[in-house]
């Protein structure tokens, strides 16, 4: 039987600061906001030094690093503020997958895309960011977190009906947003999905700054499991195992490089993640990209 | 009947559709959703939804040996042994035929001699258990000859026969019998409702020979009716005349009216060669109906028929009688009343007056006495407040006449009822308070809570009989019953047991043990008559008397399908040590592997 890691994305809780086994820990404490302002003032108090441009305020310089090292160097400063970030959750039907008779505890890609959708929200609502949580279906839902409490017990409610989708309604608040999802204005968006549609392109479309996590499960990405004398289909397709098996890898390769290269074209951020995913993994990526400054 | 064909056809189909049913069940695919297959450029192809794959090889092979089994045994297979050299008696259950068809095929002596020889043939094979159409007592003689005495006991009888029912009668106490053999003609009536296919007894069918003169047409009486007359000299029937079978000429012949032994009357008519049936009427003069009752002393002596005589042979003789029950002429009441009206509230009377038309009796109702008597059965004078003696009440009443004398209200003068009881009674109309005072006088016992009192011809009721049925303590729906009990007492009318006595010959054969409380005789029902004869195919198969002996002695040879259950038994246990060593093989790989895989 195949067993999971403890510390995979399927364990992640939105309070997960760090992976086990590992010394990597996220850095997210900010005093205002994860956002860095653009605006680079000159200040007493160094941040950071580059060398003088003509243009410079003389009274930025740093005289007393002039006198050591006869060099003109500018004391510069990058403040932080609030930002608004908006994480999109994809809820079609073909997130609800594999379904039991595929094996009997695989873990839906909609409980991946949710657990790191409320990481998320978690995180940068410590950073006292506006965090806005979208569930896309076939209509929008948003429910706007105001505290990292609330996310908690999102999360809470969310693990009782074990990430169905149906069931959400019945234990969680969402508002129905007649607002497209392109309409939906932040400085920063995540999409968390599996990428079969086209959606995400538009949202992630004219923002500062962007992300994909691209949410697949672990069958999707080998074909092990397949079976040579069943058939699988969507419609409209249908295709013996046989067959399939031949093209699996191909195909698959094809398209995931194809999604990266699309997504990183639109300079956002790509992250390819299943629910066998290691969390250092994905720690690590947000420690890299966390700044939201292009 | 289940037959071998039904068995084997019914085996046969249901292997086949399990062998179908498995190669579907096998060849269908198990389809998974994928949705990754939408991003995928994969041709797109409809698979068929069946494919062949080979079934698991033990199970199969099992169900193939059981299948094959039960293919083999629906065949029956047996061997054939010998029989064991005890000779075993067959048992032979001899049913004989004496209903009226038979007569239209031998005479009785006739009859009895081709059974005796059929009985000492059967002897010869066997036990014979013996029973008639006569009653339901099934015999064994020990000798030929005390059979021959039996016969002689036995003639013809005029109840028709139906086999179906006199076998399912006789199914619970005929025990065990190897052979049942019926001697009968092959009228349609008696064999009709005989599934003889669905029995499990061996039935045989010995048909009559004709061995008298065989005659083609049947001239029978059909139905009489006795027709009301208004005069009382005289009453008149109607018998039909039906004739059976295929006629070139007329056919004359004799109709006689009996009463026992005395011809009332007779009547010469033909029925002509196209003619299927002819109704005639008959006038009894009532003299001849008076004289006859007088030299009648016994009710079987007494008993009413009529008599077909005809010049040519005719094929059944028993049905050219027929019995039937005849009280002379219609009952008359004549009611003495005021007119209150027509209508049902209106007049008191009413509901009397129905009574007697409902029970028959011609009604004749005046609202005064005539002075010359009229002939009546029955006077009923209904006592109401302008009743007055000399225009009501008759003062001589004809002789045999029962009167009755009934208020039509609680507050009908007492005085007058018993002044015109006294002028009944052929007494001077005195004065008298109470009509008690004067009974009590006549010597009649009296009962506070009796409706009426008796005396003589002459009957008081001392209330209203339906106007104040409640006082009387009687319900209102029981007033038709008990005056029709009254009448039936005073003997104005038949009774009911009297027409029961009459036996149906539809159920004869029940009440054949009860038969001599019956003292009618039966008639020959229409069935009996028709000459119809149902085809031999439809017939059990026939006994003839040079291979009887081949047809009905016991097989040579026994069927032996032991050694065959024995071996089906074997198989079965083997197939599914098979089977069970096999599951528990996967159930050991299957482990192993998914162990191997952790």
């Amino acid at each position: 039987m195949k067993t999971r890691a403890v510390n995979t994305i399927s364990q992640l809780e939105p309070h997960t600061t760090h992976a086990a086994g590992t010394h990597l820990r996220l850095d997210f404490r900010r005093d205002f906001g994860s956002f860095r302002q653009q605006r680079v003032q000159p200040q007493r108090m160094p941040e950071a030094t580059r060398a003088y441009q003509p243009g410079d305020p003389l009274r930025a310089l740093d005289w007393r690093a002039y006198a050591r090292t006869d060099q003109l160097l500018i004391n510069q400063q990058q403040h932080s503020a609030n930002a608004s970030v908006i994480i999109a959750v994809s809820c079609t039907p073909a997130m609800h997958w594999p379904p039991a008779d595929i094996h009997r505890t695989a873990v839906l890609k909609l409980e991946t895309a949710l657990r790191l959708a409320l990481h998320l929200a978690f995180m940068h609502s410590k950073m006292l960011d506006h965090v806005t949580l979208c569930l896309v279906a076939d209509e929008l839902q948003v429910r706007k977190i105001s505290s990292a409490t609330e996310v908690l017990d999102i999360y809470e409610n969310f693990r009782a009906v074990n990430f169905i989708f149906a069931e959400l309604p019945r234990v969680c608040t969402f508002t129905a947003d007649e607002t497209t999802l392109p309409q939906l204005k932040g400085e920063a968006k995540y999409w968390l999905g599996d990428a079969l549609h086209t959606t995400y392109q538009t949202f992630l479309n004219d923002t500062p700054w962007s992300c994909m996590l691209h949410t697949l499960s672990t069958y999707e990405l080998h074909s092990d499991w397949l079976d040579n004398d069943s058939s699988y289909f969507e419609r409209p397709q249908e295709v013996r195992g046989k067959s399939l098996r031949r093209i699996f890898h191909a195909r698959l390769q094809q398209w995931l490089s194809a999604t990266a290269r699309a997504v990183e074209d639109n300079h956002s951020r790509y992250l390819l993640l299943t629910e066998d995913t290691a969390i250092a993994r994905y720690l690590d990526f947000l420690n890299t990209h966390w700044c939201f400054v292009p | 009947m289940i037959t071998f064909s039904y068995i084997f056809v019914g085996t046969l189909s249901c292997t086949l559709l399990a062998v179908t049913l498995w190669f579907i069940v096998r060849k269908k695919y198990r389809r998974v959703w994928l949705p990754l297959l939408s991003i995928f450029a994969v041709p797109s192809s409809r698979l068929p939804r069946l494919r062949l794959r080979w079934p698991p090889w033990l199970p199969f092979v099992c169900f193939l040996c059981a299948a094959s089994a039960a293919l083999l045994y629906a065949l029956r297979p047996h061997s054939l042994h010998p029989m064991a050299e005890t000779k075993r008696t067959l048992k032979l259950y001899l049913f004989i035929d004496f209903s009226p068809s038979l007569g239209a095929y031998a005479t009785l002596a006739q009859y009895r001699t081709f059974l005796r020889d059929v009985y000492t043939r059967l002897r010869q094979l066997g036990r014979v258990t013996v029973g008639t159409s006569h009653r339901d007592s099934l015999q064994q003689f020990i000798h030929p000859q005390a059979f021959a005495e039996h016969l002689a006991t036995l003639a013809f009888h005029r109840e028709g026969l139906q086999l179906a029912s006199v076998l399912r009668q006789q199914s619970a106490r005929l025990g065990e019998m190897d052979r049942i053999i019926i001697v009968s003609d092959r009228d349609r009536y008696t064999w009709h409702n005989l599934h003889w296919q669905h029995l499990t007894a061996s039935l045989h069918h010995l048909e009559v020979p004709q061995l008298r003169e065989r005659s083609d047409v049947n001239l029978y009486l059909a139905r009489l009716h006795v027709v009301p007359t208004p005069h009382r000299a005289t009453s008149r029937l109607e018998v039909e005349v039906a004739a059976a079978g295929v006629r070139e000429q007329p056919r004359p012949f004799t109709l006689a009216v009996y009463r026992g032994q005395q011809k009332i009357t007779q009547t010469q008519a033909s029925i002509a060669a196209e003619q299927r049936r002819v109704v005639l009427p008959l006038r009894l003069p009532r003299h001849k109906q008076a004289q006859a009752q007088t030299q009648s002393q016994s009710p079987a002596a007494s008993q009413w028929r009529v008599h077909l005589q005809t010049e040519q042979a005719d094929a059944v003789p028993l049905d050219d009688e027929l019995y039937f029950n005849f009280t002379g002429s219609v009952p008359q009441v004549t009611i003495i009343a005021d007119l209150h009206g027509e209508r049902l509230l209106d007049d008191p009377l009413f509901q009397l007056q129905t009574t007697f038309e409902v029970l028959g009796f011609k009604i004749a109702r005046r609202d005064r006495a005539l002075p010359s008597a009229t002939p009546s059965d029955l006077w009923v004078l209904a006592f109401g407040r302008n009743f007055t003696l000399p225009q009501h009440c008759p003062t001589r009443p004809p002789p045999k006449t029962r009167v009755w004398l009934l208020p039509q209200s609680p507050h009908a003068p007492q005085s007058t009822i018993c002044r015109c009881y006294q002028l009944l009674r052929g007494r001077a109309p005195t004065d008298c308070n109470t009509l008690a005072e004067v009974l009590t006088q006549d010597g009649v016992r009296q009962d506070k809570n009796a409706l009426f009192v008796q005396r003589a011809n002459i009957t008081v009721f001392r209330l209203p009989p339906y106007a104040q049925a409640r006082t009387g303590g009687f319900k209102y729906a029981g007033v038709p019953v008990l005056i029709q009990q009254l009448l039936q007492q005073q003997g104005l009318l038949t009774t009911p047991q009297a027409l029961q006595q009459q036996p149906r010959s539809a159920d004869f054969f029940s009440l054949a043990s009860t038969a001599s409380s019956a003292s009618l005789p039966a008639n020959v029902p229409r069935g009996e008559s028709l000459l119809q004869k149902i085809a031999r195919a439809d017939l059990p198969p026939a006994v003839r008397f040079d291979r009887q002996a081949e047809q009905l002695s016991l097989p040579r040879y026994r069927r032996d399908a032991l050694p065959w259950v024995q071996a089906l038994l074997a198989l079965a246990i083997l197939a599914a040590l098979i089977e069970t060593a096999g599951g528990l093989l996967r159930l050991r790989h299957t482990s192993h592997h998914r162990a191997q895989e952790s």
